[in-house]
C-alpha cells in the first residue's frame, strides 16, 4: 500500500452565504464519505488547517499568511492509503470536496 | 457520527456570537463581528467535514470568530498591539447569562437604529439579531438575493458612519425599544403571512421574533406594557401558525381550523403576557393581542365574541387605519351582524382597503352567503385575476369550483 495526501484547495470565501440547513447537509455528505472510506481503510486521517494567522517565510522575512489575499488556499487535507495512483484518484474523485474546490493528490515518497 | 447539528447550532448561536463580539469590539465593528461569525461557521463546516467535531461547538465557534475578527482588525490597523487581544477574549464574564442578554438587547437596538429605513431595520435584524442567511431573508421578504445583500450593505455603511450609536440616555433606549417592537412585529408578520417561503422557515422566523420580543420585554432597560402586549400577540398567533394551512398548502381560515391542534403552551404564554401588559400606554399591540385572545378563548368558531372583536377593531382603526385592519373590521362586522351588513361595510371601505385579492375574496364570501352566486363567482374570478399568493389562490379556486350552477 502506498500513502497519499489529498490537499484540499478552496476559495476562502466558500460558505460565505451558505444557509444553516445547507451547511448541515454538506457536513453530512463529508462525514458519510469519510466514514465509508475510513471503514474500508482508505482514508487514514484528515485535518482542517486553521485559516487565520498563516505565515509566509522567505529567507529571513516572515510575512502574514496566504489566507486573506489569495483567491485559493489549501484549507485542509486527507491522508489516503491506496494501491497506487489509479485507486487514489478514484478515492479523490468520490470526495465531496470537488463540489467546492479542487484536490491536489500527491504520493508520499516511500523511504525504502 | 455527524456530531452536533450545525444547523441547530447556527440558529441558536449566530446572534449570540455576533452580539458578544460586537459588545467587545464596539458597535462600529458590527460588520467585522458579523463577517467573523459567518466565516467561523464556514470554518466549522470544513472542520466537521475533515476531522472530529469539537466537544463544545459554541466555545469553538466563539474562539474561531474572535481570532478572525482580530485578524481583520489587525490588517486594517497594523500599528495597534493586537497581540494583547489574541490571548484571551476579555475572559469569562462573571455572569454569562446576563452578559448575553445585555449584548443581544444592544444588538437588536443597534439593528433598529432610527437612521435606518424600516426595510433596512427588518433586513438587518433578520440577518444579525436573528441569524438568517441572505437567501433565507430573500425568500422571507420575497426579494432577490442581490437586493437583500445591497440593502444590508447600505444599512451597515450607514451604521458605520455614525459615532453616537448607542450613547443614548435611558429614555432614548426606551424609545428605541419601541421602534424595535415595530421591527419585530414586521418580522413576525413576514413569517405569519401568506409568503411563499416554506412553512418550516416561517415557523423559525416566528419563533425568532417571539424570542426577540421576550428579550425586550424581560430586559430592565426596555421592559414595557407594549413589549408584553407584543409577546402576547405573537404567542397567540404563533399558536395557530401550523393550522393556517391544509395538507396541500391552502390557507385555512379561523372558521375551519382544528382548534384542538392549537399550541396550548403558546396560548398560555399569550394570556399571561397580556395580563401583565397593563399600566403603560395602550398600543396597537394591546388591541390586536386582545382580538387574538378572543379567538384563543373561543372553544368553537361559533363561540367567538364578535361584539368584543368589532369594538376592538373600531378602536384600532380609529388610531391606525391600515388597509388590513379595515378589511378585518368589515369581516368581523359581517360575523356579528350578518353578511348583508358585512358586505355593506366592505363596499363602504373599498377605497381605503384597496382592491386586493383578499378584499374581493371577502366580498365574494359575503355574496355567497347571501345567495348571490353569480356575484360571488365574478368576485372570486376578480380576486384570482390579481394573482394572489399560492395559498390564497388554492382556496379561492376551491370556493369557486364549489359554487352551485
Amino acid at each position: 500500500m502506498s500513502q497519499f495526501v489529498m490537499l484540499l484547495w478552496e476559495s476562502p470565501a466558500s460558505f460565505a452565504t451558505t444557509s444553516p440547513a445547507e451547511m448541515q447537509s454538506i457536513i453530512t455528505e463529508y462525514v458519510a464519505w469519510r466514514e465509508r472510506m475510513g471503514a474500508a481503510g482508505k482514508i487514514i486521517g484528515g485535518h482542517k488547517l486553521r485559516d487565520e494567522g498563516g505565515k509566509h517565510l522567505v529567507g529571513s522575512t516572515v510575512s502574514e499568511g496566504p489566507y486573506t489575499e489569495a483567491t485559493e488556499v489549501i484549507g485542509g487535507l486527507f491522508q489516503v492509503s491506496a494501491a497506487g495512483y489509479d485507486e487514489a484518484v478514484e478515492i479523490a474523485r468520490s470526495c465531496p470536496h470537488l463540489r467546492f474546490g479542487r484536490i491536489e493528490l500527491r504520493e508520499i515518497e516511500p523511504t525504502d | 457520527m455527524t456530531g452536533p447539528d450545525l444547523e441547530l447550532i447556527s440558529r441558536r448561536e449566530f446572534s449570540r456570537l455576533v452580539s458578544l463580539l460586537t459588545r467587545r469590539l464596539g458597535d462600529h465593528n458590527l460588520e467585522v463581528a458579523e463577517d467573523a461569525v459567518q466565516e467561523a461557521f464556514g470554518a466549522a463546516v470544513r472542520l466537521w467535514g475533515t476531522q472530529t467535531p469539537p466537544r463544545d461547538p459554541g466555545a469553538w465557534l466563539y474562539q474561531a470568530a474572535w481570532r478572525r475578527a482580530i485578524d481583520q482588525l489587525r490588517r486594517a490597523s497594523p500599528n495597534i498591539a493586537w497581540d494583547d487581544w489574541t490571548a484571551d477574549p476579555a475572559g469569562p464574564s462573571p455572569d454569562p447569562l446576563a452578559e448575553t442578554a445585555d449584548a443581544e438587547l444592544q444588538l437588536i437596538l443597534l439593528c433598529c437604529h432610527p437612521s435606518l429605513s424600516p426595510d433596512s431595520q427588518v433586513a438587518l435584524t433578520l440577518r444579525v439579531a436573528a441569524g438568517f442567511s441572505i437567501p433565507e431573508i430573500a425568500r422571507l421578504l420575497g426579494a432577490a438575493d442581490d437586493a437583500v445583500d445591497q440593502r444590508l450593505l447600505r444599512a451597515r455603511r450607514r451604521l458605520r458612519a455614525r459615532t453616537d450609536l448607542l450613547d443614548y440616555p435611558d429614555t432614548d433606549l426606551r424609545r428605541r425599544g419601541l421602534v424595535a417592537l415595530d421591527v419585530i412585529y414586521a418580522m413576525f408578520s413576514e413569517g405569519y403571512a401568506f409568503a411563499t417561503a416554506p412553512l418550516g422557515l416561517r415557523r423559525e422566523l416566528c419563533a425568532e421574533a417571539l424570542r426577540l420580543a421576550l428579550a425586550l420585554s424581560n430586559h430592565p432597560d426596555t421592559r414595557s406594557g407594549e413589549a408584553r402586549a407584543l409577546v402576547a400577540l405573537c404567542a397567540f398567533q404563533a399558536s395557530r401558525l401550523d393550522r393556517r394551512f391544509d395538507d396541500h398548502g391552502g390557507f385555512q381560515s379561523l372558521r375551519h381550523q382544528d382548534r384542538s391542534q392549537w399550541d396550548a403552551s403558546l396560548i398560555a404564554l399569550g394570556f399571561r403576557s397580556l395580563g401583565g401588559s397593563t399600566g403603560g400606554t395602550l398600543s396597537r399591540f394591546h388591541l390586536e393581542a386582545e382580538i387574538a385572545a378572543c379567538h384563543a378563548a373561543a372553544g368553537r368558531y361559533e363561540d367567538t365574541d364578535w361584539h368584543r372583536i368589532v369594538e376592538l377593531y373600531d378602536l384600532l382603526v380609529g388610531r391606525w387605519a391600515r388597509p388590513t385592519l379595515l378589511l378585518s373590521r368589515a369581516v368581523a362586522l359581517g360575523e356579528r351582524d350578518g353578511p348583508a351588513a358585512g358586505l355593506a361595510a366592505l363596499v363602504a371601505a373599498a377605497d381605503a382597503i384597496g382592491r386586493t385579492p383578499l378584499f374581493f375574496a371577502a366580498v365574494a364570501d359575503a355574496m355567497e352567503r347571501l345567495g348571490d352566486h353569480d356575484g360571488a363567482r365574478d368576485r372570486y374570478e376578480e380576486a384570482l385575476a390579481l394573482a394572489p399568493a399560492p395559498a390564497i389562490a388554492r382556496i379561492l379556486e376551491a370556493r369557486l369550483a364549489a359554487l352551485p350552477g
